[in-house]
């Protein structure tokens, strides 16, 4: 008799790599888009594991919103999501339920109570045994790719991003429950269960040890709030809607143009996070700088500043555009971005 | 006890019958369009039919032939019907015909089955709001207290607030029980939508001073959303309260213990301010700010909102 068959089960779940306990089979989750995250999708909004008015993520930072219960990707913009960008499922499973007919549209525009009961909009819950299933919201009305029933493997397309249901942005909500209880899957079973009567702790303690998300997630999902995950410049100003709406992109800023904006969307800054614009000229000199401190947590901000032509026309050459935000908590970080303009 | 009240009338309400036809098919809204790429922004007008600084506002911007730089802009009269009804000698009696067009502007009341003057036009003006990337309501306030900004909770409006860089005063708030606020509705309220909202009370509904203040913050608005090309002249600093209490009048007894103007500072917390049939109203912490105590007592219609200086 060999000693590997003697060890107790949770050894041997241990020895295999598993956690312990029902964490044991709990799913190793992959990234549940077809993207490259920090590059063409983002973390716009981490699980809250507070309770009432404690508003944490999972290592204690504002980077999400009351009550959220999942994890939300965030892709750059409206055009993006035209574009298409894939939901994929997250861990082999089955498909228990789906939805595939609400219109792609804010909830502005439906109305909170029009979607009462349907706040995931077009979406997908994967049973993946256990006790633990996966559910995948505001996808894109008629892009589903599965029926209920179906057996899918992990990285297997479910449908596209887009904006259906609760949402006033292109994303996916990605939740996850065990035995239906909601789970952060940066913290596993460490997830505090929401409880209207739990006193708040007065301290919060970073975790993460226990994640779910698999090595190879793990390596992409840095926790980077205070990106700037759409940025460009254009001739002349600047404004979100537009920016929002893609209508930004490959823009031009041709010699003559009287201003030159460089633009940003910054997702998750905290207070006092300081926030720097700037343009550097073709010989990579700084011409112009704007630096401000946060006073407030602010989930998403738009930022533009201008330069002004003086006079004469633009130099020809590559103008370069930079995004810094230094943020002081939870933990100290600086996370950078920079986008390029030719002006010929 | 009862409440001051007989603020001269110095402002005179301008005809806007030319206005009526516009070019939107919503009468009374008249839409600007540059030609080059931007947002649809829109300032609105007689949200409230007596608040008629607004109304002298884009009737001047008609007049100087306003044309934005980017994007398109949209100038619409709201309430044109309450406003018609307006009488100097009753000042206060045109806020509105049927119901208060400002507590109407939620999608199940939008879309629901009741009918009144003011939901007929919220409904038509909808087409026009619904298509906002940006939205400046210009009010006017019953007392003659400081101008303010009310920007709503969200980040984004703040900064908007901040960048128009007047009045001086920006009020955080959530809006009232009695119904949503144009401000409010929609993606205006949504942290992570673009589309952001401002309201600006621009002093007492008939002073001279409020028309001016409209002006000044339209030109200073548009031109921070990039409309107009000048820039603002700097502005001084602007402080920020965060209303953390609206007190509903539950009660045809409610009453102030004072005949307050809003903006007063009460010092202690647990001051009566007012009662409400039984009910007693205290302040809930020291150094409250009252804005906006309203002489329109009506059960289920805000009292005052209650809140504290925060930036």
């Amino acid at each position: 008799m060999s000693g590997l068959r003697l060890l107790p089960i949770a050894a041997l779940g241990a020895f295999l790599g598993f956690i312990s306990g029902s964490q044991a089979q709990a799913p190793s989750l992959d990234v549940p888009l077809d993207c490259d995250l920090g590059q063409n999708c983002w973390v716009a909004s981490y699980y809250d594991d507070g309770q009432f008015s404690n508003v944490h993520d999972y290592l204690c930072g504002g980077f999400t919103y009351p009550g959220n219960d999942g994890t939300d990707f965030a892709v750059r913009d409206l055009k993006a999501a035209v574009e298409g960008v894939t939901v994929t499922a997250a861990a082999p499973g089955e498909i228990l339920r789906l939805r595939n007919d609400m219109p792609d549209e804010t909830i502005g525009a439906a109305g909170r109570e029009a979607i009462a009961g349907r706040e995931c909009g077009n979406g997908v819950l994967i049973d993946h045994g256990g006790g633990w299933q996966t559910q995948y919201c505001h996808l894109r009305l008629g892009s589903l790719a599965v029926r209920e029933g179906d057996r899918v493997s992990r990285g297997q397309r479910l449908g596209m991003v887009g904006l259906s249901g609760y949402t006033s942005f292109p994303h996916l909500h990605f939740k996850l429950t065990y035995n239906g209880r909601e789970i952060d899957p940066f913290l596993g079973l460490d997830t505090p269960v929401r409880n209207p009567l739990a006193v708040p702790p007065k301290s919060c303690t970073a975790g993460g040890a226990k994640s779910l998300w698999s090595p190879v997630a793990r390596r992409s999902i840095a926790y980077t709030p205070g990106i700037a995950f759409n940025l460009g410049i254009v001739a002349g100003p600047a404004d979100w809607g537009s920016a929002r709406r893609g209508d930004y992109r490959d823009a031009r800023v041709s010699n003559d143009a009287e201003a030159m904006t460089l633009w940003a969307e910054i997702l998750g800054t905290a207070p006092r996070s300081e926030v720097i614009l700037r343009i550097r000229g073709p010989n990579g000199a700084i011409l112009v700088e704007q630096v401000e401190i946060l006073d407030r947590l602010s989930p998403v901000l738009f930022r533009t500043l201008s330069l002004q032509k003086s006079g004469e026309p633009w130099r020809r050459g590559t103008y370069r555009g930079e995004i810094l935000v230094n943020r002081k908590q939870p933990t100290p970080g600086l996370v950078s971005r920079d986008v390029a303009v030719e002006i010929k | 006890m009862a409440l001051s009240d007989g603020y001269p009338v110095e402002l005179v309400p301008p005809d806007i019958s030319a206005y009526r036809t516009g070019n939107t098919g919503v009468p009374y809204a008249t839409r600007i369009p540059s030609g080059k790429p931007g947002p649809e922004v829109v300032v609105v007008a007689l949200t409230h039919g007596n608040e008629i600084c607004g109304a002298i506002t884009l009737d001047r911007l008609f007049r100087q032939d306003v044309r934005p730089q980017i994007g398109a802009l949209t100038l619409a009269f709201a309430n044109v019907e309450a406003y018609e009804t307006f009488d100097p000698r009753y000042p206060g009696a045109s806020r509105f015909i049927d119901e208060d067009f400002n507590r109407l502007w939620d999608a199940a009341t939008l879309d629901g089955p009741r009918q009144s003057l003011e939901l007929a036009r919220a409904r038509r003006l909808r087409a026009i709001v619904d298509q906002a990337d940006l939205l400046l309501d210009l009010h006017s306030m019953q007392h003659a207290t400081p101008p303010l900004m009310l920007a709503g909770m969200t980040e984004k409006s703040l900064d908007l607030a901040r960048k128009v860089g007047v009045p001086g005063l920006i009020v955080r708030d959530e809006g009232h029980a009695a119904g949503r606020r144009m401000r409010d509705y929609g993606d205006f309220s949504d942290p992570f939508s673009p589309k952001t909202a401002l309201l600006v009370e621009c002093g007492q509904h008939w002073e001279s001073r409020s028309a001016e203040v409209a002006y000044d913050t339209t030109i200073r608005f548009l031109v921070s959303v990039g409309m107009l090309a000048t820039g603002n002249p700097p502005a001084a600093p602007q402080q920020v309260i965060t209303i953390t209490d609206a007190v509903t009048i539950r009660s045809e007894a409610f009453e102030f213990t004072e005949d307050f103007q809003g903006m007063e500072v009460i010092p202690s917390a647990g001051t009566i301010i007012a009662e409400d049939e039984g009910r007693t109203i205290r302040t809930p912490y020291d150094n409250c700010v009252l804005i906006m105590p309203s002489r329109r007592l009506s059960p289920g219609q805000t009292a005052v909102r209650l809140g504290h200086f925060t930036g």
